[in-house]
């Protein structure tokens, strides 16, 4: 009774789902549902994974044991051979060969096995544990980061390039320092392209740009030369743009590192902030109390005031500019960044971060920088672990599917004969659709045939053939489940009824 | 290109020649790479599902979307091993219960309509094909009737197998069959180009590596 | 004479499975070092021309025309359902789509169900980016592309975007949660506004496609659907080839190639065919021999 009233209860629920997804009704609440679902789909996996583990461990504690019992099998064994050889010799004086001690001792093919397995588990464990804490942990995250952003924004690079020009005593009488910012940047990181604005701010254009980073030259006397596009640094010049770009990248790596943290609780204090307004101050023009973004004990004094000013400004922007129900999501965190000053409000309060060798007015305007592009781009799934994926994962992965190749080739090469029915008919529709497939087929098929989609066209076979009978086994496949699926709610709900026991 | 970039280059190359050194035998370095590659994916995928659904929900939650702690509770069931005595243990299958009625409720319908209603639209189709003057276009129309045949038959195969029939049943079936082992073979040929295009992808890695190296 | 026959098909039939694969290694060679890159072998005078003989279907030509009728400015979905198992099949087919699209100026969001398909897109984007006839200077994640990330439960996923777009629209790959409200995914509220959604896939989700799943659960909502398989999936897709679960199927490589040729020529993917097209008469060479050295196999009873 209990099971029927269960599997009622199931096929309730599912008919309930089934009926609300068939009909088309978005509701809120089955959203939520399957969000839900996804959730503990992905919880589910992840309790396969840690029991997947578990059993590993399980595994190298038991190979470890048999191991180590082996061992002392095989000391114990030696032992009582050579003492029962000594009894037989005595009495038969004769060595004689002992029966069947061969099964007493673990031989050492048995032992390479627990070695074998033992390995294998640890190796396992090792590589599953290693990727999740490093994935986790994402070390170098700074430069992943600093990848990214010059991906992303280049101009986070070339800014950085131009405060070092600035500061440093004989570039910055350098006459094209803005050009000299693109040619240090582009030679720090190879993902940096300046964008058209920043390619006019330089004046230059995008040819001259990239004949610039071609030929390796930067203007110094446009008078000495009559071709604009050309350009050239002189020698010495050219060794302190080295050391320029060696500081440029060390710098900006190093200021991402340490300010990173800040930046994601920036963006928290702001997330919060605006989750805890109430919808009548979003409404009203009432005023907003919001507290300043500490980081590490560290308050900002007037980052609460910053943001209060900017939501007010904000509200009357899209009231009139929208003029609807203001909701929290329509308050985004990049104009935050964008349209106040509280990226130079953070760099000043944490400008003890970051390189030294850096002047204190660099460091803050580069970190004001940062803290405005950074956090657009991931720190996790950009990071270390897609180094993993990509040269460790994706190479074995796709190398172990190649290697059925050799599998398919050995069977196409043993098995793939015309003796028998089965496989004479496997074997010429394997011939055919491979011909078909070629590209001297398809020439052949053109000159001869160019019309024809009958018999013996390129791709007769999937489309004629094999298409209708996968419809055939999808038809024949669903209707035996409906009917396997009737036949169990049967006999679940109607079998036994009006029978006396 | 930095050290990371080589490192990871020269990575791949060796991990690909080491599984490459299982189409001559099976040695020790391809069972350490067969392992590595287990223990890599388990925790790789981990990681993603860490990042893209748990680290959000749990954010979610600390944002004040309390109902989304229902979800990561039930989840955490799931963490009972299964051979536990304890009362709560019972309480495991309640989230798999969960999973089990949604999935089966959102593939049901997808099924049906894909699999059965679908299939047999697609597979009523007209048994002569005539073109825009009227005229009989006889391949389109050969083809109709092979693929009518091959729904036909392979359907009766389907039944002819399940229970003794009449002959005309079981011959129509012996044609299913016939269509059945040319469906295989084109689709074994399918599978092995697509084999083949990795197997020279793989290779042309391998050539453009050592390029670059040396 | 029987005797002879035994014995030579029983000496071929000794040779070793690896020993099967040397042509194959050799015909990639052959072209990868005579036709890719004639000038390492210094005599070569000319690189060979190969061409492309295989025409474009009635369902090719389909394809093609949904995607160059795609208005420019607007945006796509794509479906990034492959990994590492099918990725040099269908990386290159994707990014000539990217670079189709990204001269159009249209929008790319990605979206995957597989745990492998973030990496999937990304290297294809790269690919696309590497390309010297890419239109575009700068392809910046957020404003020409951006990730909606991994969603997890394949029919459920597919139910998710279909049905409730604002649960994965507003989720960005890198920061996991709301907030992050890219210029791209502005306009973007539920599913129709896409102008198309494709799908690059490699596997079934429960037995079904992920892009019929997502059509099945889309409703009334009308919106171009293409897929593209790999070889391998072919027979799960290629049944809804006319159905109205798909407005396009570019399934396997031979409709691949074609696709990529049609629409991105400059990839020269002929080249890589002819290659292909010479293994498989190797194959089928293969199991003529295997079937002759059989013949003087006597047959067990």
């Amino acid at each position: 009774m209990k099971n029927k009233i269960f599997s009622a209860f199931i096929l309730l629920c599912i008919i309930t789902v089934f009926i609300i997804i068939s009909c088309g009704f978005e509701s809120v609440l089955l959203t939520k549902t399957v969000r839900w679902a996804e959730i503990v789909i992905v919880l589910s996996f992840f309790a396969g994974f840690v029991k997947f583990i578990g059993r590993e461990f399980s595994s190298v504690a038991v190979s470890f044991k048999k191991l180590k019992e082996s061992f002392s099998e095989k000391k114990t064994t030696s032992l009582i051979k050579d003492i029962t050889a000594d009894v037989l010799l005595h009495e038969t004086g004769k060595k004689n060969k002992l029966p069947n001690m061969q099964n007493l001792v673990q031989g050492s093919g048995k032992r390479s096995e627990n070695i074998s397995k033992l390995l294998n588990s640890f190796v396992i464990i090792a590589s599953a544990l290693a990727t999740f804490i490093l994935g986790f942990i994402n070390p170098n995250q700074g430069r992943y980061t600093f990848d990214n952003i010059v991906r992303e924004q280049p101009d986070f690079l070339a800014h950085t390039a131009l405060l070092f020009i600035e500061s440093d005593p004989n570039l910055s009488k350098f006459p094209s320092p803005k050009k000299l910012a693109l040619y240090i940047s582009a030679d720090v990181s190879t993902d940096f392209f300046p964008s058209e604005e920043m390619l006019k701010n330089a004046g230059i254009s995008l040819e001259s740009y990239q004949k610039l980073l071609s030929e390796n030259k930067i203007m110094k006397n446009p008078e000495l030369h009559n071709d604009i596009g050309t350009t050239f640094i002189n020698p010495n010049e050219m060794k302190l743009v080295k050391e320029v770009k060696e500081k440029v990248k060390a710098a900006s790596v190093e200021i991402i590192s340490d300010m990173f943290p800040v930046a994601r609780e920036l963006k928290d204090w702001f997330d919060s902030s605006i989750s805890s307004l109430k919808n009548d101050e979003l409404e009203s023009d009432s005023e907003i109390k919001i507290t300043d973004f500490v980081f590490s004990d560290i308050a900002v004094e007037g980052s609460g005031a910053e943001l209060e000013n900017w939501l007010a400004g904000e509200k009357k922007l899209l009231f009139y500019e929208i003029n609807m129900k203001l909701t929290k999501d329509m308050f985004r965190y990049n104009n935050f960044l964008a349209n106040s000053r509280i990226s130079e409000m953070v760099s000043e309060k944490f400008s003890f971060l970051g390189s030294s060798m850096l002047p204190l007015e660099s460091k803050k305007q580069i970190a004001a920088k940062f803290l405005e592009t950074g956090i657009t781009t991931s720190p996790e799934i950009k990071g270390f672990i897609r180094w993993i994926y990509r040269y460790i994962l994706d190479p074995l992965l796709s190398s172990f599917v190649a290697l059925l190749l050799l599998s398919m080739i050995s069977t196409v090469y043993t098995k793939f004969s015309i003796k028998n029915y089965s496989y004479r008919i496997i074997t010429i529709a394997f011939v055919l659709t491979l011909t078909g497939l070629t590209n001297q087929y398809a020439l052949f098929a053109q000159k001869h045939f160019p019309d024809w989609h009958g018999p013996l066209a390129p791709g007769w076979i999937m489309a004629d053939f094999a298409v209708p009978v996968f419809k055939a086994l999808a038809i024949g496949s669903s209707a035996g489940i409906l009917f396997f699926v009737a036949e169990i709610f049967y006999s679940t709900f109607f079998v036994g009824i009006g029978r006396k026991k | 290109m930095n050290i990371f970039g080589n490192l990871g280059a020269l990575t791949a190359v060796l991990l690909t020649l080491v599984v490459f050194s299982g189409f001559f035998r099976q040695n020790p370095l391809y069972r350490f790479a067969e392992s590595l590659f287990i223990g890599v994916s388990a925790g790789y995928f981990a990681v993603i599902w860490y990042f893209s659904i748990i680290k959000p929900t749990f954010q979610s939650a600390l944002h004040g979307d309390l109902l989304i702690l229902i979800p990561l509770i039930a989840g955490l069931l799931l963490f009972i091993p299964s051979n536990s005595a304890r009362l709560y243990s019972r309480f495991r299958f309640l989230p798999a219960a969960f999973i089990v009625i949604i999935t089966l409720a959102v593939n049901i319908p997808i099924y049906f309509n894909a699999f059965l209603k679908e299939m047999i639209r697609t597979s009523v189709i007209p048994l002569f094909a005539f073109d825009s003057n009227g005229n009989l276009q006889i391949d389109v129309t050969i083809n109709s009737l092979l693929s009518i045949l091959a729904v036909t038959s392979t359907l009766m195969f389907l039944v002819a197998r399940h229970r003794r029939h009449s002959n005309f049943i079981y011959r129509t079936g012996e044609i299913g069959r016939f269509y059945i082992l040319v469906a295989i073979g084109s689709a074994f040929a399918y599978t092995l180009l697509s084999r083949l295009i990795l197997f020279m992808g793989k290779i042309e890695f391998i050539i453009n590596a050592a390029k670059i190296r040396f | 004479m029987k005797n002879f026959i035994r014995n030579v098909s029983y000496f071929l039939s000794q040779i070793p499975r690896w020993g099967l694969i040397i042509p194959i290694l050799a015909a990639i060679l052959f072209r990868y070092f005579m036709i890719e890159n004639p000038q390492i072998i210094p005599e070569q005078k000319a690189e060979k021309e190969v061409e492309f003989h295989i025409a474009p279907t009635e369902q090719d030509m389909k394809v093609l025309e949904i995607i160059n009728s795609l208005p420019r400015n607007s945006k796509v979905l794509i479906l990034v359902n492959y990994g590492p198992e099918s990725r040099y099949e269908l990386e290159t087919a994707m990014s000539a789509l990217i670079v189709s699209l990204a001269e159009k100026n249209i929008g790319i969001a990605f979206a995957t169900m597989i745990p492998n398909g973030i990496e999937s897109a990304f290297m294809a984007v790269e690919k696309s980016i590497e390309n010297g006839s890419f239109g575009k200077e700068r392809f910046v994640y957020g404003h020409e592309y951006t990730h909606l990330g991994f969603i997890v439960g394949g029919s459920i996923a597919s139910y998710l975007i279909a049905n409730n777009f604002s649960e994965v629209r507003e989720r960005d790959i890198f920061d996991g949660i709301t907030d992050i409200r890219q210029p791209l995914m502005k306009g973007i509220n539920e599913i129709s506004d896409f102008s198309a959604v494709f799908e690059f896939s490699s596997q079934t989700f429960d037995g079904i496609p992920g892009l019929v799943s997502f059509a099945a659960t889309l409703h009334e909502k009308e919106i171009p659907k293409i897929a593209f398989c790999s070889s391998d999936m072919l027979p799960a897709y290629i049944p809804f080839q006319n159905s109205y679960y798909f407005d396009g199927l570019v399934g396997g490589f031979r409709s691949l190639s074609v696709f990529i040729h049609e629409i991105h020529p400059s990839i020269k993917i002929e080249r890589q065919y002819s290659t292909l097209s010479a293994i498989l008469f190797y194959i089928i060479g293969l199991v003529v021999f295997a079937n002759f050295v059989n013949l003087g196999k006597k047959d067990k009873r």
